[in-house]
């Protein structure tokens, strides 16, 4: 899912490359300076300051990634329950009990028709395989 | 925020303030980085800055959320849920149970009690550390973002979930008013002690008497689904008073929902009960003939009068100013359910001026309450809000005391629209009413109960 406008993820780039030390050569710093050209002024000091510390946006942008994720999977928690937790023993499968792998099979298998059902065919087939997937590794046991 | 911890927040750049990990219930991985957010210095942080701009921070911010119903509830869960538990979050409602209107027809044809569909708030605070207040709110005063409660007391917010349901609008039938108080006509369209007292009204019913229930202009709150009540009413009849017949009155212009199945379903189930007659708006109500009055049709006297007005948001959204949709519903930006009149009120489920093909249920009021809730969470956390919000729609309609036909749709923001839009492909009906749906539909309720509130 592309969620970060294009100068945060140009600020991450540069702020993972200073952070880490990298060497700089030739391509990495035509990468930088593209990069850094989508960044605003404002965002410039910032980054520098990353430089000193921990670069915050990484961790930013992962965290601000899996509160989406968790927003979609979210979607199924009406009738699956609060993260894929159901109230036991209703007919509905407790899709937090199987495993990632598992859940995005049967999700596959309903959207080709593989799988029947009343409302699970109607439902993935509003979802991308990607957001599929999305939700099967989020809900799913590793 | 005080000003001691203003600064030491402010110029926390150099030492990278860090903060334990925290997690979601059974996903100890999910959430677990490094919270960054508070080192990052804000604008509304920025000295000088307008003091009444919002508390950035999702630690102090005061989060309150008005009402209790499937959207108020989802949300306030999920609020605390999306934070890792760090917002606050306070919940104002009213009533001191959770009663669910989907389902409730159930009630009204004799086959379920109410004490079924009542879930307690009590999770909300135990569970999820929300503080939950038994009141009335008066009024929203926006400029000092404050809520007054009924109680006397005031709630100040940075973050205001605003889910009022749904009002009904008396005067779109002259004397309802009237023929309400003198206990002749009720609506039944709030689960709860009405909903009893329509099923006793049915009961109570002479064997040949005649039931009416008259339907307004789309959009309104559903479930109850209308013509789910026309199939309940009809099953208490078959099995109680068999000479007895309905009679609705739809001012639309065929059945909103389900139509086929539904036509089907009478025809088949209850064979000559029920005289269905499209395009009859309701006019008035006389309490003492019990007759109803339309434009051009002739009237209609019947024994039970269950008289659906026009809808609109609860008595807070039109008090507030945030109902600036025909005066009637909450228009949003559908990406966080932010009012487009009034900046940090979240308008959410019935009270929402809804996206094409958005049903009035709690299953979307829910959906609605995930979508905001993240939203909300990440303004707070200064992360991008989420450009691509999904929901999804289930709404699951009893024929008779088990079978069960449903409708299910998905939604995806269109962003060139601004907007959701039900994605091409999905969703879609049952083929038949069947006893495994209905099944599924108790399933469905004590899951989406559960999500809500516990």
């Amino acid at each position: 899912m592309k969620i970060m406008p294009t100068f945060k993820l140009g600020l991450r780039q540069a702020c993972l490359a200073s952070s880490a030390g990298l060497a700089i050569n030739k391509d990495n710093l035509k990468r930088m300076v593209c990069s850094l050209l989508k960044v605003c002024a404002g965002l410039l000091v910032v980054c520098g300051l990353c430089l000193f510390v921990t670069c915050p946006v990484s961790a930013q942008t992962t965290e601000s990634q899996r509160l989406n994720q968790a927003a979609l999977a979210a979607t199924c928690a009406s009738c699956h329950g609060t993260q894929g937790h159901g109230v036991p023993d209703t007919g509905v499968p407790i899709i937090a009990a199987q495993s990632a792998t598992q859940l995005l099979l049967a999700l596959k298998a309903y959207k080709t028709g593989e799988r029947s059902g009343t409302i699970m065919p109607q439902i993935v087939k509003g979802f991308s395989d990607e957001q599929l997937d999305v939700i099967a590794r989020f809900l799913g046991k590793s | 925020m005080k000003r001691r911890q203003f600064l030491s927040r402010s110029f926390a750049l150099g030492t990278a303030t860090l903060t334990p990990a925290f997690s979601l219930i059974g996903l100890p991985e999910v959430f677990a980085a490094t919270d960054v957010s508070e080192s990052i210095p804000t604008t509304s942080q920025l000295p000088g800055n307008d003091a009444k701009a919002i508390k950035s921070l999702l630690a102090t911010a005061q989060i309150v959320v008005i009402g209790g119903g499937y959207a108020g509830a989802t949300a306030a869960k999920y609020l605390r849920i999306f934070s890792g538990n760090r917002a606050q979050v306070t919940l104002v409602e009213p009533n001191a149970e959770f009663i669910s209107c989907p389902l409730s027809n159930l009630v009204v044809g004799g086959s379920q009690s109410l004490s079924v569909l009542t879930r307690s708030y009590e999770n909300l605070t135990k569970r999820h550390g929300v503080q939950v207040i038994k009141d009335y709110v008066l009024d929203i005063e926006a400029q000092q973002r404050r809520v007054r409660l009924k109680s006397g007391a005031s709630l100040t917010y940075d973050k205001l979930v605003l889910c009022p349901g749904i009002s009904m609008m008396m005067s779109s039938v002259d004397g309802l008013e009237k023929a309400n108080a003198a206990g002749v006509t009720l609506q039944a369209w709030k689960a709860g002690p009405e909903t009893v007292a329509l099923n006793k009204q049915l009961l109570e019913m002479r064997d040949g008497g005649v039931f009416a229930l008259s339907i307004p202009e789309a959009p309104y709150r559903c479930p109850p689904g209308p013509y789910e009540r026309v199939c309940q009413v009809a099953s208490l009849f078959k099995q109680h008073k068999p000479k007895s017949k309905i009679i609705v009155l739809d001012a639309n212009q065929d059945v909103v929902s389900k139509g086929a199945l539904f036509k089907k379903a009478w025809a088949e189930l209850y064979p000559g009960m029920i005289d269905y007659r499209p395009t009859h708006n309701v006019l008035a109500v006389d309490a003492h003939s019990k007759t109803l009055k339309f434009d051009i049709q002739e009237d209609v006297t019947a024994d039970v009068l269950n008289i659906l007005p026009s809808m609109r948001a609860g008595d807070v959204a039109l008090k507030s100013g945030v109902a600036n949709a025909s005066g009637r519903w909450a228009h949003v930006d559908f990406l966080n359910f932010e009012s487009t009149a009034i900046k940090h009120i979240h308008v959410l489920g019935d009270a929402v001026q809804n996206a094409p093909a958005m049903p009035k249920s709690g299953h979307m009021a829910n959906q609605h309450a995930k979508v905001a809730a993240a939203a909300i969470i990440a303004e707070l956390s200064d992360w991008p809000i989420n450009t691509a919000p999904m929901l999804t729609n289930t709404c699951y309609s009893f024929v008779d005391a088990t079978q069960v036909v449903h409708v299910a749709s998905v939604h995806a923001y269109n962003a060139t629209e601004k907007t959701f839009k039900v994605v091409a492909g999905s969703g879609g009906l049952s083929p038949d009413p069947s006893a495994l749906e209905g099944r599924y539909a108790w399933s469905w309720a004590k899951n989406i109960w559960a999500d809500s509130l516990a």
